[in-house]
């Protein structure tokens, strides 16, 4: 298969006032999605996840490095040839209620994708959005509210309909359901697969949100300091997570099964600053594991396995993390049955 | 076990432009010495209200409308407002949702840490100083000598947020209260906080009421939840039974809607919460409710024991249907 979205060496740096260095947000960040699945981007605040996202489609220029959507290398398109592609390419913000104009309606905030970017009549509009808000589980009526008249569940669904209005092939969520509550977050999640298996769209997720990334991606990259530092498939990485700093991240998120119990595996601490990386390892600093080579070697990221990459030049030494494989809690034996 | 505190029937409104709003519908609660009562429930629960209310701090145009809230025998809802400062902030913590607005925007965050820390009992400036400086450090801030000089709002959001929680636990309170105390913060600070609260709980023996909307935090740092919908306390049961056996509909979708494993079609209650301003007659979940009867829409369901120390508060379950 071939992905149809390739990132490949993505940089960016940001100058920041005052400072006599850049920010290096970016460095480095290759991976590939194929059509009509979900790669998952985690990591913490400074993590660089949401650069990623806005580089991938060109919302601001990378520093350097190649995206290539279907074969086609977004860097070097002029804005024009950009325009007539960006309705392939959407994207859904974290929170709904700030992406959407307080004063439109519901129907004219879907339609506002069409106008734009089709020659669709007024009365084609009309049915389309109908079509679109049915599609997103929201009664027709809707189209005549205002934002601020329905919840905030309800909202992500308008800015979900916007997003596939002009049936993009891709769409990047930026912490999509993380303003949400638990069950309107479940049904969002559930919408978003949905509209994957009917429409065949392909999903970026950037999320911090571990559960909601595992019960929704096939590929998960872990990020941090502007770095992937771990990449594979997403139950390999929950089970046999290898980077310490994806051991870290997954020991402190607590699970919501109370027969499960996480070994701590626990960073020293402080984030350092993006503008003053440490040297070799950006983990070196915080990570348990840490020996005198990783303060001077930069490491790469490598294959451990067969669809397994880190990057951490103890990979080996260290192994897989057998603790962290849970045994099944009672709830989900019975669900199995 | 000796019970710190024990609410009982507390009833809290709103009156607005909208209306008059129940935002607590006669809630009872109680906390042992040494446990941690997680009470989980999404936006417009009433989660916040009880927080407020536990302290006797519920603003205009909120009011306490009945109840009582029996901390160590005293009904903190009677005493004066001078004998609750002497309360708070000594013996009861509390960490509220929007840290900035906790914080007085004039003060070097050191200084209010010393003033709390001095204000209830260790009255030497250079030790309340290194106690300030040491709990900054507890909940993961860097540089914290310099951080003391720092003004609120030369402090992120998250930063803000673990200052009032190092100000909260300053005074090694019996009982915690704590609303949200972790939500927006990064996991690996989040797991550092709760490490703190269970400290303070398994060393000090202090009671913790964890106000959260994340069913993980109550699974691993909980022993007991009380689950709340539409201001009253709809399940409340030990943390591990709860997870295994969710007796209460709602706490169903609750469960669901975490699970990490994908379920084709899994079922979650259609709609949302009522408005606290225009609550349905019976249960208040009767519209959203697959177990319907005609009873739940015309009578409250009581909070009935289904098992020792498992109440749930339904028609349906309480007389062991489905």
């Amino acid at each position: 298969m071939t992905p149809i979205v390739r990132v490949e060496h993505l940089v960016k740096h940001f100058t920041v006032a005052g400072a006599a260095k850049p920010l290096q947000a970016v460095s480095d960040v290759s991976f590939s999605i194929e059509r009509a699945e979900t790669m998952g981007i985690v990591g913490e605040s400074g993590s660089g996840k949401t650069t990623v996202g806005r580089c991938v489609l060109r919302l601001i220029e990378p520093t350097s490095g190649r995206i290539l959507v279907e074969g086609q290398d977004l860097s070097t398109l002029s804005h024009d040839s950009l325009r007539s592609i960006r309705p392939q390419m959407q994207l859904v913000f974290q929170e709904p209620f700030d992406s959407l104009d307080p004063q439109m309606t519901v129907g004219q905030i879907v339609a506002e994708p069409l106008r734009l970017h089709t020659k669709f009549s007024k009365a084609e509009r009309h049915d389309r959005v109908a079509e679109l808000l049915e599609k997103v589980g929201l009664s027709r009526r809707t189209a005549d509210r205002h934002p601020h008249q329905i919840a905030a569940g309800q909202q992500q669904r308008v800015g979900i309909a916007r997003a596939i209005a002009t049936e993009p092939k891709f769409i990047v969520l930026d912490e999509p359901v993380s303003s949400l509550d638990s069950t309107a977050r479940a049904e969002i999640i559930d919408l978003l697969i949905d509209l994957q298996e009917r429409l065949g769209i392909t999903y970026l997720f950037i999320s911090h949100d571990l559960t909601t990334v595992r019960y929704l991606c096939n590929w998960v990259a872990v990020m941090y300091l502007g770095k992937i530092v771990e990449m594979s498939p997403t139950e390999e990485l929950f089970e046999h997570p290898v980077h310490p700093y994806t051991r870290a991240l997954l020991s402190a998120v607590p699970v919501p099964d109370p027969e499960v119990r996480r070994s701590k595996f626990v960073l020293k601490g402080e984030i350092p600053s993006p503008i003053n990386l440490p040297n070799g390892c950006h983990l070196h600093t915080r990570c348990p594991a840490a020996a005198a080579a990783c303060r001077t070697t930069i490491p790469e990221l490598e294959q451990v396995s067969d669809r397994h990459w880190v990057s951490c030049i103890r990979a080996r030494e260290l192994g897989f993390d057998k603790s962290m494989q849970k045994e099944p809690s009672a709830m989900e034996q019975s669900a199995a049955k | 076990m000796t019970t710190l505190l024990d609410v009982r029937d507390l009833r809290v409104e709103f009156q607005t432009s909208e209306g008059v709003g129940s935002a607590l519908n006669g809630v009872d609660l109680s906390v042992n010495e040494g446990q941690v009562l997680g009470i989980v429930g999404e936006s417009g629960s009433g989660k916040s209200a009880i927080a407020m209310a536990l302290v006797n701090l519920i603003a205009r145009p909120g009011r306490i409308v009945s109840g009582s809230v029996k901390y160590r025998g005293r009904d903190l809802l009677q005493e004066s407002e001078r004998a609750l400062q002497r309360v708070r902030g000594r013996e009861i913590g509390l960490v509220v949702q929007n840290a900035k607005s906790a914080l007085n925007p004039l003060v070097t965050i050191g200084r209010q840490l010393v003033n709390v820390i001095r204000g209830h009992g260790l009255h030497d400036k250079r030790a309340a100083t290194e106690r300030a400086v040491l709990m900054l450090k507890k909940v993961g801030i860097p540089d914290p000598e310099t951080r003391m000089h720092s003004y609120p709002h030369q402090l992120s959001g998250g930063m803000a947020q673990r200052v009032t929680i190092a100000m909260a636990l300053s005074n090694n309170p019996r009982l915690l209260i704590a609303d949200e105390p972790t939500s927006g913060l990064d996991v690996t600070i989040q797991a550092q906080i709760l490490d703190l609260i269970q400290a303070l709980v398994d060393e000090l023996h202090s009671a913790t009421v964890l106000i959260t909307r994340d069913l993980g935090i109550i699974a691993q740092h909980c022993e007991e939840v009380a689950v709340l919908y539409a201001g009253r306390v709809v399940e409340r049961a030990p943390v591990r039974a709860f997870f295994r056996s969710p007796s209460h509909p709602y706490s169903e979708t609750l469960i669901k809607a975490v699970s990490t494993t994908r379920q084709r079609g899994r079922k979650l209650l259609p709609g949302t919460s009522p408005s606290i301003y225009d609550l349905p007659s019976g249960c208040p979940l009767n519209p959203r409710c697959p177990l319907v009867q005609p009873i739940c829409r015309e009578k409250q369901p009581e909070l009935r024991e289904l098992l020792p120390g498992h109440f749930v508060r339904c028609h349906v379950r309480a007389a062991g249907g489905i």
